[in-house]
């Protein structure tokens, strides 16, 4: 019984825990991130604002910029800004969980914050993937 | 005794969030990796723009010295740019580099490291976001002012 408690004893001393550094990078990380959330939030809303009350100046603005391409154009910043707001806020969720997890040392909320983290890294890499995909396939075409 | 309690109580990194760390450990060497051959892709196309692009014939009157000068603007912009893009991925492949060999060897000092990248890598982007912010309000200011003149 107490050979067990020893080795769990030890078993806990060398395992990865969340020391006071790791809290503190923890805090300002998720403090950024807010920041960042909060700042570019805001501009999407302002940018959601634009295009709700002032939609025939944007309208003829956009047609005569881009034409008959106008509707794809306006459809694709739709989608970019639905894309966009879908990553704030899961980063959002991140910040959010892992604070409350950290005031109330609680690990799953923590660990709920990580995984949205993991979410947001996981499809940034995704689109990092295509934007590549693209521009080879770009440069290809350039080149031929 | 003493120890013990504050083992019992202390939080530990488990399989699932050593899982979600890792996972976000080798995206963000991913999209670091790929940041920095942007990067170098695009001081590439600056350099062959700045002294090999094409320039229309400037105006009579115009020295040496004003095109000299534009075009050390223009370095200057893309240098930002290119630093405003290579320094988070370097950022970035640091974080993964640690945070995987934190993992695999259980390294508490190398997770305290890893994590303190991605503070600085979250800060590097929330004062961009907020400088970003000041000049695009800036530009506006501009804008109305001119338009109400």
């Amino acid at each position: 019984m107490e050979e067990n408690e020893q080795e769990q004893q030890t078993e806990s001393m060398f395992d990865i825990s969340i020391s006071p550094s790791v809290i503190h990078s923890l805090r300002e990380t998720c403090r950024w991130a807010r920041i960042f959330v909060y700042i570019s939030g805001s501009l999407i809303i302002l940018c959601v604002l634009l295009f709700l009350f002032g939609w025939s100046l944007v309208d003829s603005a956009f047609y005569r910029v881009y034409g008959e391409l106008e509707s794809i154009i306006v459809g694709a910043a739709v989608v970019v800004a639905v894309v966009y707001i879908f990553f704030m806020a899961l980063l959002f969720n991140f910040t959010m969980k892992v604070k409350k997890g950290i005031d109330e040392w609680n690990i799953q909320k923590i660990e709920q914050g990580i995984s949205s983290l993991k979410l947001y890294f996981l499809l940034s890499g995704i689109l990092g993937a295509l934007y590549l995909v693209l521009g080879a396939i770009t440069i290809l075409k350039i080149l031929m | 005794m003493e120890e013990e309690k504050s083992v019992l109580f202390s939080l530990s990194i488990d399989d699932a969030a050593q899982n979600h760390l890792l996972s976000i450990a080798n995206w963000n060497k991913f999209l670091g990796i790929t940041g920095i051959v942007m990067s170098a892709i695009f001081t590439l196309s600056a350099i062959v723009n700045i002294f090999f692009g094409f320039r229309p014939t400037p105006p009579a009157g115009v020295d040496d010295a004003y095109i000299m000068g534009e075009r050390a603007g223009e370095l200057f912009v893309y240098l930002l740019l290119i630093a405003a893009y290579l320094i988070p991925s370097i950022i970035r492949v640091k974080f993964a580099n640690r945070m995987v060999k934190a993992l695999n060897s259980n390294d508490q000092f190398l997770l305290n490291g890893a994590l303190s990248q991605l503070k600085i890598f979250t800060k590097f982007f929330g004062i961009v976001t907020i400088v970003m912010l000041a000049l695009s309000i800036i530009g506006i200011a501009i804008s109305i002012s001119t338009i109400i003149r």
